[in-house]
């Protein structure tokens, strides 16, 4: 995928499909790329002694399911570190979704975005619905579009890591929580909560 | 609750993913689409094709998800009606539970040694699929992953 066909804001201008879109050139992951992708957004405790890693898709009902409860855990917990990988799969305006949450990271507003995006009810959910939802969410729209020109290879460039990373680790699907050194799918927050404790249980001495 | 264990970091991805992989045996997270949704093909007819699908316990296919190309050409895929579910991700969608087959009809005027199919289903209350591409050779009628 290149700069020509990545998203302007308008819906309906994503000219491929949800996975020939970002099924490019091969990519090189390794380990560092999953924990430490400088352009991957991070949330939570950024010195957190346990991270998750999240696989996530704005059209994933089970991702929309696990949302408020993984926001509870990071913030409950405190110790939590949080990668966000946008890893959209299902629909063309999950792609479209992801492009306006990494922009959205150019003006600090990732996690407003992602929440916004997350938040909407209902399933299918459309370009139209997602813009819509950023914009109420009260992202800085003409910002976000000229950082989604501006850093369009940095954006395409980190959602083929993810697809990378994903299909290197044959992931499989989403979403998919990485805890310390389990994996896990859906969960509500005593399964976040626990897993964070195993994780921690698990760290090397 | 259910887990797995990723082991260790270790530096490479590839070694990263092959300790994922090893580690999918145990309950934790549902099985990979590969080991859900298992496609074989026959050929009864000189000109056409069948397509079958088994599907795991607790998992189905989306219908329009379900499509077949021959050389970039998209191919005519005949399927019996599909039950209507009111899908968490597309609302009421037609799917197939347990079992489906697909007559693919093949155009002479279209060459080509393999067929690409394309299929994407849920784990139910769990997981959503990626879209899985598949390559059958016409010839032998294996399947195998698109990008071998």
């Amino acid at each position: 995928m290149n700069r020509r066909q990545l998203i302007a804001l308008v819906p309906g201008l994503i000219p491929l499909t949800a996975g020939a879109a970002l099924a490019a050139a091969p990519v090189k992951v390794d380990a560092n790329t999953l924990f430490n992708d400088a352009e991957a957004p991070v949330g939570g405790n950024a010195q957190g002694d346990v991270t998750i890693i999240a696989f996530l898709d704005y059209n994933c009902p089970f991702c929309k399911k696990s949302a408020p409860d993984l926001d509870r855990i990071v913030a409950t917990d405190g110790r939590v570190r949080l990668v966000y990988k946008d890893w959209p799969i299902l629909t063309d305006a999950s792609i479209y979704g992801a492009q306006m949450a990494l922009g959205a990271k150019y003006q600090g507003q990732y996690e407003t975005a992602h929440r916004a995006l997350m938040a909407i009810p209902g399933r299918n959910i459309d370009k139209a619905a997602m813009l819509a939802a950023v914009k109420t969410a009260g992202i800085d729209m003409t910002r976000l579009q000229a950082d989604i020109d501006a850093h369009a290879d940095a954006i395409t460039g980190l959602l083929q890591r993810n697809l990378a990373l994903a299909e290197a680790l044959k992931l499989e699907g989403t979403p998919i929580y990485l805890i310390g050194p389990f994996r896990f799918s859906t969960l509500d927050y005593d399964g976040f909560a626990q897993a964070v404790s195993d994780a921690r249980a698990h760290k090397p001495g | 609750m259910r887990r797995m264990r990723l082991s260790h970091l270790p530096i490479s991805a590839a070694v990263f993913g092959a300790l994922l992989s090893a580690a999918a045996a145990s309950p934790a997270v549902p099985p990979t689409a590969d080991e859900v949704f298992r496609l074989t093909a026959k050929s009864d007819h000189p000109g056409s094709l069948l397509l079958s699908w088994t599907m795991a316990p607790g998992t189905y296919l989306y219908r329009d998800r379900i499509s077949a190309t021959l050389s970039g050409r998209p191919l005519d895929v005949r399927l019996e009606p599909g039950t209507i579910q009111d899908d968490p991700v597309f609302g009421p969608t037609e799917i197939y539970r347990g079992h489906i087959e697909a007559w693919i009809g093949m155009p002479a005027s279209v060459s080509g040694d393999r067929l690409t199919v394309s299929y994407q289903g849920c784990a139910e209350h769990t997981l959503c699929y990626p879209p899985v591409v598949k390559s059958v050779d016409l010839k032998t009628l294996q399947v195998s992953d698109a990008l071998d």
